[in-house]
């Protein structure tokens, strides 16, 4: 079964209003229900900005600690969601930035699923690399191409092309217009064409 | 439309009004197109990323660890205003009780000034300095004695109105804030 993209969460039960109420009066059981809702979303986001698990994790940890503590800094002018989604992207190029690209890649495992997508079938029936290389060689060769973008491009790859949010709630959360977003993964689709010029046409 | 297409026209939205202009473009002019299909084959070449999965147990791990470490912040968070609490109490209980004192020292006062016998002269007290304007000619020591308190008339604004003429007596009591 094809993962569905993180679309924006409109199908969010309502009582999300409330489920914020109770986390500012420190209800723990409200808080984990916070955390349960989003971690999926803001795993992968962690994960495929770092290429690497240990390290998406433990961002994923500090992103919510500080969430859930600063959770009276939000005054909904944004929803939830964005605000959760931009303190979790700073945190991420900031520790980036420290970290530099020294650290190793630390790969999460493929769904075998990805065997039947419909695009990574027709590539592989192609006379192409990828019918050669392994699912395993051609995952090491997707994130090391990512990891060359800058930041500022892996972040729209990774929250378009990857997470499948709209380029509207994409320069919402980036603080920048929807041109500019395009712009910007005009440009990372021509570097990541680039680096993977066997796979890619 | 611009030939070639600029950067932001790629992966226009249909609901954008100047989609189906694009579209029209790109069915007549061969280079755009294919600059378009390059652009569509990278993004779902890259979108194959999203069948990496994280294992099984890192929702529960993370979210562990997250309500550890938030409940260790809330209750050090509690901790704190208490022991803030309490340090303001043991510092400010005393002044707290001083100013209740003081408070209670004015109205016993205040209500001696009104309920005392009529017609007694006043003890000897300073004359309170009076602004120049103020100053009036002392009264002829054969004058009768003023009714009321011995100390001048003050003017307390009752109402954006009319300004009423009140004399010194209990005044109402003045708010002390405590939250230093
Ligand atoms: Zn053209």
């Amino acid at each position: 079964m094809e993962p569905s993209p993180a679309a924006p969460p409109s199908t969010v039960a309502a009582d999300e209003g409330d489920l914020l109420r109770r986390v500012r009066h420190h209800d723990l059981a409200a808080g984990d229900e916070l955390v349960r809702r989003y971690h999926g979303r803001i795993y992968n986001l962690l994960y495929h900005m770092t290429s690497n698990r240990e390290d998406a994790e433990d961002l994923t940890q500090d992103v919510f600690v500080k969430a859930l503590s600063a959770l009276h800094r939000f005054r909904g002018g944004s929803t939830f969601y964005t605000w959760l989604y931009r303190i979790a992207l700073n945190h991420g190029i900031n520790f980036l930035k420290k970290r530099g690209r020294r650290e190793m890649m630390s790969l999460d495992g493929l769904d075998p699923a990805v065997e039947h997508d419909p695009f990574y079938v027709e590539l592989r029936a192609r006379e192409s690399p990828v019918r050669e290389a392994s699912l395993g060689e051609l995952q090491i060769r997707l994130n090391a191409a990512l990891r060359k973008l800058s930041d500022k491009h892996r972040t729209v790859v990774v929250l378009h092309d990857i997470q499948g949010l709209p380029h509207e709630e994409i320069a919402r959360m980036i603080r920048t217009s929807e041109g500019t977003v395009r712009s910007r993964l005009f440009y990372a689709r021509r570097q990541l064409q680039q680096a993977l010029k066997e796979f890619a046409p | 439309m611009k030939c070639p297409l600029g950067k932001e026209m790629y992966g226009l939205p249909e609901t954008d009004p100047r989609y189906a202009e694009v579209q029209a473009h790109l069915r007549s002019c061969f280079m755009c197109r294919a600059r378009w299909d390059d652009q569509e084959a990278v993004r779902q070449l890259i979108a194959l990323k999203r069948y990496e999965q994280p294992a099984p147990g890192c929702e529960a791990r993370t979210l562990a660890a997250i309500h550890t470490r938030v409940a260790a912040q809330w209750a050090a968070a509690g901790w704190w205003q208490d022991a803030q609490a309490r340090w303001y109490a043991e510092r400010f209980e005393p002044v707290r009780l001083a100013l209740a004192a003081a408070a209670v020292l004015l109205l016993l006062g205040g209500g001696y000034y009104l309920v005392r016998p009529s017609g007694s002269s006043s003890p000897a007290r300073p004359a309170p300095a009076l602004a120049l304007e103020d100053q009036r000619p002392l009264p002829h020591p054969d004058s009768p004695a003023p009714a009321a308190t011995g100390l001048p008339p003050m003017l307390v604004a009752a109402s954006n109105r009319e300004p009423v003429r009140m004399d010194y007596g209990p005044g109402p009591s003045v708010p002390v804030k405590y939250d230093y």
